[in-house]
Protein backbone atom coordinates (compact mmCIF):
# COMPACT_ATOMS: atom_id res chain seq x y z
CA UNK A 1 0.00 0.00 0.00
CA UNK A 2 1.40 3.36 -1.02
CA UNK A 3 2.25 5.72 1.81
CA UNK A 4 1.05 8.62 -0.39
CA UNK A 5 -2.47 7.38 0.24
CA UNK A 6 -2.18 8.40 3.85
CA UNK A 7 -3.41 11.90 4.70
CA UNK A 8 -1.24 14.46 6.38
CA UNK A 9 -0.50 13.60 10.01
CA UNK A 10 -1.35 17.11 11.21
CA UNK A 11 -4.76 16.92 9.48
CA UNK A 12 -5.46 13.66 11.29
CA UNK A 13 -4.31 15.09 14.62
CA UNK A 14 -6.71 18.04 14.14
CA UNK A 15 -9.54 15.64 13.35
CA UNK A 16 -10.23 17.12 9.93
CA UNK A 17 -13.12 15.23 8.31
CA UNK A 18 -11.41 15.16 4.89
CA UNK A 19 -8.39 13.38 6.42
CA UNK A 20 -10.61 10.64 7.82
CA UNK A 21 -12.54 10.52 4.56
CA UNK A 22 -9.26 9.90 2.74
CA UNK A 23 -8.28 7.18 5.20
CA UNK A 24 -11.62 5.53 4.61
CA UNK A 25 -11.26 5.75 0.82
CA UNK A 26 -7.81 4.18 0.92
CA UNK A 27 -8.19 1.52 3.57
CA UNK A 28 -11.85 0.65 4.08
CA UNK A 29 -11.86 -2.31 1.67
CA UNK A 30 -8.78 -4.13 3.03
CA UNK A 31 -9.76 -3.28 6.61
CA UNK A 32 -13.22 -4.73 6.04
CA UNK A 33 -11.71 -7.93 4.61
CA UNK A 34 -9.37 -8.27 7.59
CA UNK A 35 -12.37 -7.85 9.88
CA UNK A 36 -14.41 -10.32 7.85
CA UNK A 37 -11.66 -12.93 7.98
CA UNK A 38 -11.76 -12.63 11.80
CA UNK A 39 -15.49 -12.40 12.41
CA UNK A 40 -16.82 -14.51 9.55
CA UNK A 41 -19.85 -12.23 9.37
CA UNK A 42 -20.27 -9.16 7.24
CA UNK A 43 -22.50 -7.42 9.78
CA UNK A 44 -19.92 -7.98 12.53
CA UNK A 45 -17.11 -6.89 10.21
CA UNK A 46 -18.98 -3.64 9.45
CA UNK A 47 -19.56 -3.03 13.15
CA UNK A 48 -15.84 -3.56 13.71
CA UNK A 49 -15.05 -1.04 10.97
CA UNK A 50 -17.33 1.59 12.48
CA UNK A 51 -15.82 1.04 15.93
CA UNK A 52 -12.28 1.08 14.55
CA UNK A 53 -12.77 4.47 12.87
CA UNK A 54 -14.38 5.86 15.99
CA UNK A 55 -11.42 4.64 18.07
CA UNK A 56 -9.00 6.12 15.53
CA UNK A 57 -10.78 9.47 15.76
CA UNK A 58 -10.73 9.42 19.57
CA UNK A 59 -7.03 8.55 19.69
CA UNK A 60 -6.10 10.70 16.69
CA UNK A 61 -3.15 12.40 18.40
CA UNK A 62 -1.45 9.10 19.19
CA UNK A 63 -2.48 7.74 15.80
CA UNK A 64 -0.93 10.71 13.98
CA UNK A 65 2.27 10.53 16.00
CA UNK A 66 2.67 6.75 15.76
CA UNK A 67 5.55 5.11 13.97
CA UNK A 68 3.39 3.32 11.42
CA UNK A 69 -0.06 4.71 10.75
CA UNK A 70 -0.86 1.78 8.50
CA UNK A 71 -0.07 -0.75 11.23
CA UNK A 72 -2.14 1.36 13.67
CA UNK A 73 -5.13 1.25 11.28
CA UNK A 74 -5.07 -2.51 10.97
CA UNK A 75 -4.41 -3.01 14.66
CA UNK A 76 -7.45 -0.89 15.39
CA UNK A 77 -9.80 -2.89 13.17
CA UNK A 78 -8.26 -6.12 14.38
CA UNK A 79 -8.92 -5.26 18.04
CA UNK A 80 -12.44 -4.06 17.24
CA UNK A 81 -13.18 -7.31 15.38
CA UNK A 82 -11.91 -9.42 18.28
CA UNK A 83 -14.07 -7.47 20.76
CA UNK A 84 -17.12 -7.87 18.55
CA UNK A 85 -16.49 -11.60 18.25
CA UNK A 86 -16.57 -11.83 22.04
CA UNK A 87 -19.80 -9.88 22.56
CA UNK A 88 -22.90 -11.86 23.46
CA UNK A 89 -24.96 -12.94 20.49
CA UNK A 90 -28.32 -11.22 20.21
CA UNK A 91 -31.04 -10.88 17.66
CA UNK A 92 -29.67 -9.69 14.31
CA UNK A 93 -29.66 -5.93 13.88
CA UNK A 94 -31.67 -4.36 11.14
CA UNK A 95 -28.65 -3.89 8.90
CA UNK A 96 -27.81 -7.61 9.07
CA UNK A 97 -30.43 -8.44 6.55
CA UNK A 98 -32.08 -5.29 5.30
CA UNK A 99 -29.32 -3.33 3.60
CA UNK A 100 -26.23 -5.53 3.35
CA UNK A 101 -25.68 -6.64 -0.22
CA UNK A 102 -25.10 -10.32 -1.04
CA UNK A 103 -21.72 -11.68 0.04
CA UNK A 104 -19.32 -12.08 -2.89
CA UNK A 105 -17.24 -14.64 -1.01
CA UNK A 106 -16.03 -18.16 -1.64
CA UNK A 107 -18.29 -20.01 0.81
CA UNK A 108 -16.14 -23.13 0.93
CA UNK A 109 -13.11 -20.99 1.73
CA UNK A 110 -15.01 -19.06 4.41
CA UNK A 111 -16.05 -22.34 6.00
CA UNK A 112 -12.47 -23.56 6.01
CA UNK A 113 -11.21 -20.24 7.44
CA UNK A 114 -13.75 -20.43 10.25
CA UNK A 115 -12.15 -23.71 11.38
CA UNK A 116 -8.74 -22.11 11.93
CA UNK A 117 -7.71 -20.96 15.41
CA UNK A 118 -8.16 -17.21 15.78
CA UNK A 119 -4.38 -16.67 16.09
CA UNK A 120 -3.93 -18.16 12.62
CA UNK A 121 -6.90 -16.35 11.09
CA UNK A 122 -5.62 -12.97 12.20
CA UNK A 123 -2.23 -13.59 10.61
CA UNK A 124 -3.84 -14.79 7.38
CA UNK A 125 -6.13 -11.74 7.28
CA UNK A 126 -3.31 -9.27 7.79
CA UNK A 127 -0.99 -11.02 5.34
CA UNK A 128 -3.51 -11.57 2.56
CA UNK A 129 -5.81 -8.55 2.79
CA UNK A 130 -3.56 -5.91 4.31
CA UNK A 131 -0.45 -7.04 2.38
CA UNK A 132 1.57 -6.78 5.56
CA UNK A 133 5.03 -8.28 5.96
CA UNK A 134 5.59 -10.74 8.78
CA UNK A 135 7.58 -8.06 10.54
CA UNK A 136 4.62 -5.64 10.38
CA UNK A 137 2.24 -8.40 11.49
CA UNK A 138 4.54 -9.17 14.40
CA UNK A 139 4.53 -5.50 15.42
CA UNK A 140 0.76 -5.25 15.06
CA UNK A 141 0.05 -8.34 17.12
CA UNK A 142 2.98 -7.94 19.52
CA UNK A 143 4.44 -11.30 18.59
CA UNK A 144 7.85 -12.21 17.15
CA UNK A 145 8.12 -12.06 13.37
CA UNK A 146 8.99 -15.76 13.17
CA UNK A 147 5.88 -16.65 15.19
CA UNK A 148 3.78 -14.70 12.69
CA UNK A 149 5.44 -16.56 9.82
CA UNK A 150 4.97 -19.99 11.40
CA UNK A 151 1.31 -19.28 12.26
CA UNK A 152 0.78 -18.33 8.64
CA UNK A 153 2.40 -21.53 7.39
CA UNK A 154 0.35 -23.70 9.77
CA UNK A 155 -2.79 -21.87 8.68
CA UNK A 156 -2.14 -22.46 5.00
CA UNK A 157 -1.30 -26.11 5.57
CA UNK A 158 -4.53 -26.61 7.49
CA UNK A 159 -6.54 -24.72 4.90
CA UNK A 160 -5.07 -26.82 2.13
CA UNK A 161 -6.04 -29.96 3.99
CA UNK A 162 -9.53 -28.68 4.71
CA UNK A 163 -10.14 -27.55 1.17
CA UNK A 164 -8.63 -30.75 -0.20
CA UNK A 165 -11.06 -32.77 1.89
CA UNK A 166 -13.94 -30.80 0.47
CA UNK A 167 -12.99 -31.16 -3.19
CA UNK B 1 17.06 -7.05 11.81
CA UNK B 2 16.16 -10.54 10.69
CA UNK B 3 15.29 -11.07 7.06
CA UNK B 4 11.61 -11.58 6.28
CA UNK B 5 10.88 -15.32 6.67
CA UNK B 6 9.92 -16.83 3.35
CA UNK B 7 7.63 -19.70 2.67
CA UNK B 8 9.10 -21.24 -0.43
CA UNK B 9 6.36 -23.79 -0.96
CA UNK B 10 4.89 -22.84 -4.31
CA UNK B 11 1.91 -25.08 -3.60
CA UNK B 12 0.73 -22.22 -1.42
CA UNK B 13 0.65 -19.79 -4.33
CA UNK B 14 -2.67 -21.04 -5.59
CA UNK B 15 -4.16 -21.08 -2.13
CA UNK B 16 -2.99 -17.52 -1.47
CA UNK B 17 -4.52 -16.48 -4.77
CA UNK B 18 -7.77 -18.15 -3.76
CA UNK B 19 -7.69 -16.38 -0.40
CA UNK B 20 -7.19 -13.02 -2.13
CA UNK B 21 -9.92 -13.56 -4.68
CA UNK B 22 -12.26 -15.49 -2.38
CA UNK B 23 -13.04 -12.52 -0.20
CA UNK B 24 -13.70 -9.54 -2.44
CA UNK B 25 -16.09 -7.85 -0.09
CA UNK B 26 -16.30 -4.11 -0.67
CA UNK B 27 -17.63 -1.62 1.85
CA UNK B 28 -21.20 -0.60 1.21
CA UNK B 29 -22.40 3.00 0.97
CA UNK B 30 -24.37 2.31 4.13
CA UNK B 31 -21.14 1.56 5.99
CA UNK B 32 -19.58 4.81 4.77
CA UNK B 33 -22.62 6.72 6.03
CA UNK B 34 -22.47 4.94 9.40
CA UNK B 35 -18.79 5.75 9.83
CA UNK B 36 -19.29 9.40 8.80
CA UNK B 37 -22.23 9.75 11.14
CA UNK B 38 -20.42 8.27 14.14
CA UNK B 39 -17.41 10.56 13.55
CA UNK B 40 -19.69 13.62 13.31
CA UNK B 41 -21.47 12.62 16.52
CA UNK B 42 -18.12 12.16 18.25
CA UNK B 43 -16.94 15.57 17.02
CA UNK B 44 -20.13 17.17 18.35
CA UNK B 45 -19.76 15.37 21.69
CA UNK B 46 -16.15 16.57 22.05
CA UNK B 47 -17.19 20.15 21.21
CA UNK B 48 -19.99 20.03 23.80
CA UNK B 49 -17.58 18.71 26.41
CA UNK B 50 -15.11 21.47 25.58
CA UNK B 51 -17.71 24.23 25.81
CA UNK B 52 -19.09 22.66 28.99
CA UNK B 53 -15.65 22.71 30.59
CA UNK B 54 -15.10 26.30 29.46
CA UNK B 55 -18.47 27.43 30.83
CA UNK B 56 -17.79 25.67 34.15
CA UNK B 57 -14.38 27.39 34.44
CA UNK B 58 -15.93 30.80 33.72
CA UNK B 59 -18.67 30.21 36.30
CA UNK B 60 -16.12 29.25 38.93
CA UNK B 61 -14.01 32.33 38.14
CA UNK B 62 -17.05 34.64 38.31
CA UNK B 63 -18.22 32.95 41.52
CA UNK B 64 -14.86 33.50 43.19
CA UNK B 65 -14.79 37.12 42.08
CA UNK B 66 -18.32 37.78 43.41
CA UNK B 67 -17.59 36.07 46.71
CA UNK B 68 -14.64 38.27 47.43
CA UNK B 69 -15.23 41.63 49.18
CA UNK B 70 -15.16 44.76 47.09
CA UNK B 71 -13.64 47.05 49.73
CA UNK B 72 -9.93 46.87 50.51
CA UNK B 73 -8.89 44.60 53.34
CA UNK B 74 -7.95 46.59 56.46
CA UNK B 75 -4.30 46.55 57.33
CA UNK B 76 -5.05 44.92 60.69
CA UNK B 77 -6.57 41.87 58.92
CA UNK B 78 -3.71 41.46 56.54
CA UNK B 79 -1.80 39.11 58.81
CA UNK B 80 -4.44 36.42 59.12
CA UNK B 81 -5.85 36.87 55.62
CA UNK B 82 -2.59 36.41 53.81
CA UNK B 83 -3.98 33.51 51.78
CA UNK B 84 -7.09 35.36 50.65
CA UNK B 85 -4.98 38.39 49.86
CA UNK B 86 -2.90 36.28 47.54
CA UNK B 87 -6.03 34.90 45.84
CA UNK B 88 -7.37 38.45 45.50
CA UNK B 89 -4.12 39.63 43.99
CA UNK B 90 -4.34 36.84 41.44
CA UNK B 91 -8.00 37.41 40.59
CA UNK B 92 -7.96 41.16 40.17
CA UNK B 93 -5.31 43.82 40.38
CA UNK B 94 -5.94 45.74 43.60
CA UNK B 95 -2.72 47.71 44.11
CA UNK B 96 -3.74 49.38 47.39
CA UNK B 97 -4.02 45.97 49.10
CA UNK B 98 -0.38 45.36 48.47
CA UNK B 99 0.38 48.87 49.61
CA UNK B 100 -1.67 48.37 52.83
CA UNK B 101 0.03 45.07 53.50
CA UNK B 102 3.43 46.66 53.15
CA UNK B 103 2.37 49.50 55.40
CA UNK B 104 1.11 47.00 58.01
CA UNK B 105 4.38 45.08 58.04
Amino acid sequence: MNADLLPDRSDIARGRPEAFERLYESFAAPMLRVALSLTGSRADAEDAMQQAFLNLYRSRSAFAQGHSMRAYLYRSVHHAALRIRERPRSAPLEHDTAVTPPEPADEELMQALSKLPIEQREVVGLRIHADMTFEEIGQSLSIPMNTAASRYRYALEKLRTLLGEHS
Amino acid sequence: MNPEPMHDDHDFDRLEQRLRSGIRTVPSEELRSRVQLSLRQEERRERQLWFGALAASLLVAVGIRLALPDQPIPASDAGHTAASTRVLALCAPVPHVVADERAGS
